[in-house]
């Protein structure tokens, strides 16, 4: 327990370091703002277009396909937060000899890289996704009580969760494969951007990606 | 004379493009990890082009047979113009680490030192990704043949070029900016939403399409490919590579006049 109050007490120090940091560096934070905009404009103006032609897609209609896509944008705005430095593991820890400082300090070493650095651009993100729920769920007319709100906030914890635990196991790889450019996890975030239209899936029957298109990977 | 000049400068030309290509061949993990990525988007974009056109459905004249063909060729120029963003990303990193003044006491101009580089990794990618991927797309989900395969080939060859102007000027604002790595994000999620690389063009709403008429994203990727699907007949898609040239050219112009002007105001901080 006294642990646990320690560990919290430190990330609140990481925390509010990293703001000072970020404010520090307005054009850097305008950048990463940018792109996490970037990345999901072109989703947005496909499924748009793409409802502009048809009335449901396979079953799923407009607003609910906007419920999923604001779910997921929710969801990784939080992974991207909290969890979002994993990526840097291979390129920026392993290659460059960064894990070395982190291994000397008298913290878990995963918890140091974690705080290390907070995507606080993702908070764009997030503002995004917020917006898109709350706008299907005012075009669906849902009914809401207490559980289904409890349910709404620990599924899209879950959610992030459930994928920083995937981004863990392959970047992990790392300490085997060099991996110069951080690309080892290209290929998951690709598919987590997929995840935003589970239009399709039904019919595909295999359902696990056959989702959307697009893309702003920059390799 | 004149001719041993040329053949020198070729030698030299021919030299750059080798040493891209292999520094390509270096990194495997990131030449597999990516080719994975970009074959899972166009995998995913065939099962929902599946969904939204199913039942023999067709948005303005494209069929699934057609959008199975137009997100294959998509899906491929996405590895060219990944390349051509090379030309940004290259631009940056010699600015900001000093790098570019090696190359501006080197006899060869610098715009044409990129372009030879970028042309060894774009030849990387067709033989190593571009070319396998069509033949197993190919094999697995099938493809329509070009229209004129020539004049498809011609028109491509010049979208390219459209796209690297574009992202040597972006290089070139990182003159002014020190980092224009947020004005390169904007510039390819444009890229790829006007260029018709995410969806053919026509299927915008026409507000959106009177706007992007005067842009010259269409001509990377969607002029191309309406003369691959006969969109364009003979005659007009000869005009319509005509201009798509002089934008071209116009780009490639505006890159070495603003180059000339920028260099003036290089300031480098040791390196």
């Amino acid at each position: 327990m006294k642990q646990v109050r320690f560990y919290i007490k430190i990330y609140i120090r990481y925390f509010s370091q990293s703001l000072k940091r970020r404010l520090a560096y307005r054009s850097d934070f305008l950048i990463q703002i940018i792109f996490a905009l970037s990345t999901q404009v072109a989703s947005l103006v496909f499924v748009l277009t793409i409802f502009e032609h048809i009335p449901d897609l396979n079953g799923w209609s407009f607003a609910e396909i906007l419920f999923i896509y604001g779910f997921a944008q929710t969801a990784m705005a939080l992974f991207s937060f909290f969890f979002g430095n994993l990526i840097s593991l291979g390129r920026y820890y392993i290659l460059n000899g960064q894990l070395d400082r982190v291994l000397l300090r008298p913290l878990h070493p995963l918890f140091q890289i974690l705080v290390e650095r907070l995507d606080f651009g993702a908070l764009s993100t997030l503002g995004m996704g917020l917006g898109a729920l709350g706008y299907a769920c005012a075009l669906l007319n849902l009914s809401w009580s207490i559980t289904t709100w409890f349910l709404l906030v620990s599924l899209l914890f879950c959610a992030a969760l459930l994928f920083a635990g995937l981004v863990f196991i392959l970047v992990s790889f790392t300490f085997w494969v060099k991996d110069s450019t951080g690309a080892i996890a290209w290929p998951l975030m690709t598919l987590r951007d997929f995840a935003k239209y589970a239009g399709a899936p039904r019919i595909g029957g295999s359902g696990s990606v056959e989702q959307k298109t697009t893309t702003t990977a920059f390799s | 004379m004149a001719m041993q000049f040329i053949q020198r400068r070729f030698k030299v030309y021919a030299r750059l493009i080798k040493i891209q290509l292999v520094e390509k061949l270096t990194y495997r993990t990131h030449f597999f990890m990516v080719f994975v990525e970009y074959l899972l988007i166009m995998v995913v974009s065939y099962f929902l082009w599946k969904a939204i056109l199913a039942h023999g459905r067709s948005i303005k004249g494209f069929t699934l047979k057609d959008m199975v063909t137009y997100v294959a060729v998509a899906g491929v120029f996405r590895f060219i113009i990944n390349e051509l963003s090379g030309i940004f990303w290259e631009t940056q990193r010699q600015f900001q680490s000093g790098d570019l003044i090696m190359n501006l006491i080197k006899p060869i101009h610098y715009q044409v030192f990129l372009y030879c580089r970028t042309l060894g990794g774009v030849l990387f990618q067709l033989v190593f990704r571009v070319l396998p991927t069509l033949v197993l797309w190919a094999l697995v989900f099938g493809l329509t043949p070009p229209n004129h395969p020539t004049l498809f080939l011609l028109s491509l060859l010049l979208g390219a070029f459209v796209y690297a102007g574009i992202a040597f000027l972006v290089g070139l604002a990182t003159f002014y900016m020190e980092n224009s790595t947020g004005v390169n994000f904007a510039i390819r999620t444009l890229t790829e939403i006007f260029s018709g690389t995410l969806i053919p063009l026509v299927m915008f709403p026409p507000w959106l399409a009177s706007i992007i008429k005067y842009l010259p994203f269409r001509f990377i990727f969607y002029q191309p490919m309406q003369i691959y699907f006969g969109h364009l007949a003979f005659h007009p898609a000869l005009i319509a590579i005509g201009v798509q040239a002089l934008w071209a050219i116009a780009l490639s112009l505006a890159g070495i006049l603003f180059f000339q002007v920028s260099i003036k105001r290089l300031t480098i901080q040791g390196g």
